[in-house]
């Protein structure tokens, strides 16, 4: 084909403008350590980096859910462990009170004790965590455990679960029930159990008394329920958050392998692409002096 | 024969040799003139009757040109110009849905969908209940934005597209103009070599507009069809219009000197025209439909599940978004008007009784967003979003390729072309030489005539 001379200088400029393209795209890649800079450098890979970045941005929503709620998992577990001593302690002084050996001196001192125990029990009840209270269920804004003029404790939360979601479509539930720790809902109505040792303490009413000591154990062992219950919500959690943790890293070395370059691969394409380019000018001078010599040879 | 006659030959030499030398300067002088096609020095034998006279005659001046390369590199270059139209169309669309680079809205999905979660976390914190209003809020302002984005491209792909027509009026009336100058010239006994390089050269600019059919009348003049309309006929030239459908659709009319138009937007396939009109009622309405279909079930997924909980006042069927749809979705949507200040309203339980801190409302709200609530229940809200992502990205990346393609193509056209009109400095130096010693010999035919006959004389 015969060459006419703006088909050679168009070749030329095109060869230099691919090259300077290729490696301004090298470079791109270089500086920025992206290889997908825009979805249509990969298609497939752009769409599925969107997809991986919800699965990472939703393992870390669960994992800051997961933060959030464990302390007061926590808490309500070691709140329900001191209600549990006071039960034992409780249990100790029926039992103690049972044997018929005190007088009733030492009998009302006993029963100054159980009323004093009685209103920490009641405390530990309505313990607050960083979300209100912990044992109202979803009235949390709300004294669950109220002492009436009488002196007897009724409960107004109710017996709703708190849940949350910990993982994808584990929802669990996150709230401790004080109704089945505390009232009649678990068992027995701590409380009132309580006042009815009181009581017969007061007035030497031994046949109440030896029944209260099955009434402490029962109680005691409603609260240990509800405390192994929280126990296990606090091992899921944890075993839920290391499980995410994991599949955090996963997560992010497959969005690494998707939209990012490898450096040592970015900065040795980088040196390719320079090396052709350069080659690219050193042709087209090359080309553009033998047109002059051509024209100097004829002159 | 006699010397007389030798004479004669010199003088014819000089003169052909001398034109020879003239049309090489005109082809140097005009090596990188654009539209320029290579001029070639037709010389004959000079006849005188019956009798061999050997001289040499200027015929005139021949324009090596191809027709058929001609029309191949119109072709070419009418789908380099469309293909580079929709391309640069294309990464406008592409930026607006980059969210490696930044743009996107996964972002402000993902917060919305981690507002919800946030949320179930702690239903009576008011803060996480104001900051649920403020994502919804700026996922729905989001959508308007980049639907509004995208009305714009519209807008203005259809002012490039006017704009376009009206040079390709303007272009077709020069040619026509051309065409009636060219013929005066050929009346008046002049070849028109240099009108005809012009009006060449604002054929191929016509190609790049529109795609042409070009062809030649019995008197030598170009009849030029655009998009199968006649555009230019001899020395008449219709106009081009580009207006809008009444459903907003672009339209292209070929305007006749009578008043007359002819509908040509569904043949208007190549040059930036037909690259614009792609772009634009092709790719545009497409990603403009997908991004609605995306806006309306997210939103009517996210209404529906809140209106089925309460908000802190113990009351339900609230839609967190307003909007129309599904046309049309993504430009209409906002934050319900009643919820706007009211973080109360929220609806993170599922029913009175659970208040204040029942979150089985908000848990469902946040587990949309790995439910099957899009495209009739088929895909996730990322992944329905990742799919208009993947088709605007697969789009941009093969017009790119198409571009590379037809860039090519046309660079090859255009190198056959100029292989056959283009002037090739090599040759001409090579041709200058020739004619230079031609002319160098002639002279010297002359001067041994000329002592020919200045020793018959002198024997006289």
């Amino acid at each position: 084909m015969r060459i006419a001379d703006n088909t050679r200088f168009r070749n030329i400029q095109n060869q230099v403008v691919r090259a300077q393209a290729e490696h301004n795209e090298a470079a791109r890649q270089a500086a920025s350590g992206m290889r997908v800079g825009a979805p249509s450098d990969d298609p497939v890979a752009a769409a599925q980096a969107l997809r991986v970045n919800h699965s990472m941005q939703r393992t870390a929503t669960f994992r800051n859910t997961i933060g959030s709620l464990r302390g007061d998992v926590e808490l309500a577990e070691s709140t329900l462990a001191q209600a549990e001593d006071v039960m034992q302690r409780l249990h100790d002084i029926a039992l103690g009170a049972g044997s018929g050996t005190l007088d009733s001196k030492e009998q009302a001192v006993l029963a100054t004790e159980v009323a004093a125990l009685k209103d920490q029990l009641v405390a530990f009840a309505n313990q607050k965590g960083s979300m209100g209270y912990l044992f109202g269920g979803t009235k949390t804004a709300t004294q669950p455990f109220t002492t009436g003029v009488g002196g007897a404790v009724s409960y107004v939360g109710d017996n709703l679960d708190r849940t949350a979601e910990v993982g994808q479509g584990v929802v669990m539930t996150v709230s401790t029930s004080g109704s089945n720790a505390f009232t009649v809902a678990g068992g027995r109505d701590v409380f009132a159990d309580i006042d009815t040792l009181y009581s017969a303490l007061q007035s030497g009413n031994q046949a109440t008394i030896m029944t209260s000591v099955s009434q402490m154990e029962s109680g005691r062992s409603q609260i240990l329920a509800a405390r192994a219950d929280a126990g296990i919500k606090v091992a899921r959690l944890d075993t839920a958050d290391a499980t995410h943790e994991q599949a955090a890293v996963t997560l992010a070395t497959q969005q690494h392998g998707l939209i990012e370059i490898d450096p040592a691969q970015a900065y040795s394409r980088l040196a390719q692409k320079q090396s052709q380019l350069e080659a690219a000018v050193s042709v087209s001078k090359n080309l553009l002096d033998t047109l002059a010599s051509t024209t100097a040879g004829l002159r | 024969m006699g010397i007389t006659n030798l004479l004669g030959l010199a003088r014819d030499a000089l003169t052909a040799q001398g034109f020879g030398l003239d049309v090489t300067g005109q082809n140097i002088a005009n090596a990188s003139t654009p539209g320029y096609v290579k001029r070639t020095a037709l010389l004959e034998t000079r006849t005188l009757g019956t009798v061999t006279y050997g001289g040499v005659a200027v015929a005139g001046i021949g324009r090596s040109v191809d027709r058929f390369l001609d029309a191949r590199a119109y072709d070419a270059g009418s789908f380099s110009a469309s293909a580079h139209s929709r391309d640069n169309a294309l990464a406008q669309v592409e930026s607006l849905f980059n969210d490696t680079g930044g743009s996107g809205f996964a972002d402000s999905l993902e917060s919305l969908f981690g507002s919800f979660s946030s949320l179930a976390t702690n239903p009576s914190d008011p803060t996480a209940r104001a900051a649920t209003l403020a994502y919804a809020d700026s996922f729905a302002a989001r959508l308007r934005q980049t639907s509004g984005q995208l009305l714009a491209q519209r807008q203005d792909l259809l002012t490039q597209a006017q704009a376009t027509a009206a040079q390709v009026t303007d272009l077709a009336s020069r040619i026509a103009k051309l065409n009636a100058s060219i013929s005066e010239a050929e009346v008046a006994g002049a070849d028109g070599s240099d009108l005809k390089d012009q009006r060449d050269q604002l054929v191929g600019e016509l190609a790049g507009k529109i795609n042409i059919h070009v062809f030649t009348d019995g008197s030598g003049k170009l009849v030029i069809a655009a998009a199968g309309a006649t555009l230019v006929e001899g020395n008449n030239a219709a106009g081009l219009s580009v207006g809008t459908s009444g459903s907003g659709a672009m339209q292209i009319l070929v305007q006749r000197a009578g008043g007359s138009s002819i509908d040509v937007t569904a043949q208007t396939t190549a040059g930036t025209l037909g690259g614009l009109r792609e772009a634009r009622e092709t790719d545009l309405v497409a990603v403009s439909q997908k991004l609605d279909q995306f806006a309306y079930d997210v939103a009517t997924a996210i209404n529906t599940q809140h209106a089925a909980g309460v908000g802190q006042d113990g009351l339900g069927s609230r839609n967190l978004f307003t909007l129309t749809g599904p046309a049309g979705a993504a430009a209409s949507i906002t934050l319900n008007a009643a919820m706007v200040g009211h973080p109360e309203y929220v609806a993170a339980a599922s029913g009175a009784a659970e208040l204040p801190s029942g979150s089985t409302n908000a848990i469902a709200l946040a587990r949309l967003a790995d439910t099957n609530v899009m495209n009739g229940n088929t895909r996730t809200p990322i992944e329905s979003y990742s799919d208009i992502v993947g088709d605007i990205g697969q789009r941009k990346m093969s017009s790119a390729q198409n571009v590379n393609l037809r860039e090519a193509i046309y660079s090859q056209a255009q190198a056959m072309r100029e292989s056959a009109s283009g002037v090739s400095m090599d040759e001409e130096l090579i041709a200058l030489s020739k004619f230079q010693r031609a002319y160098e010999a002639a002279s010297k035919l002359f001067r041994t005539a000329d002592e020919l006959l200045a020793t018959l004389i002198r024997e006289i």
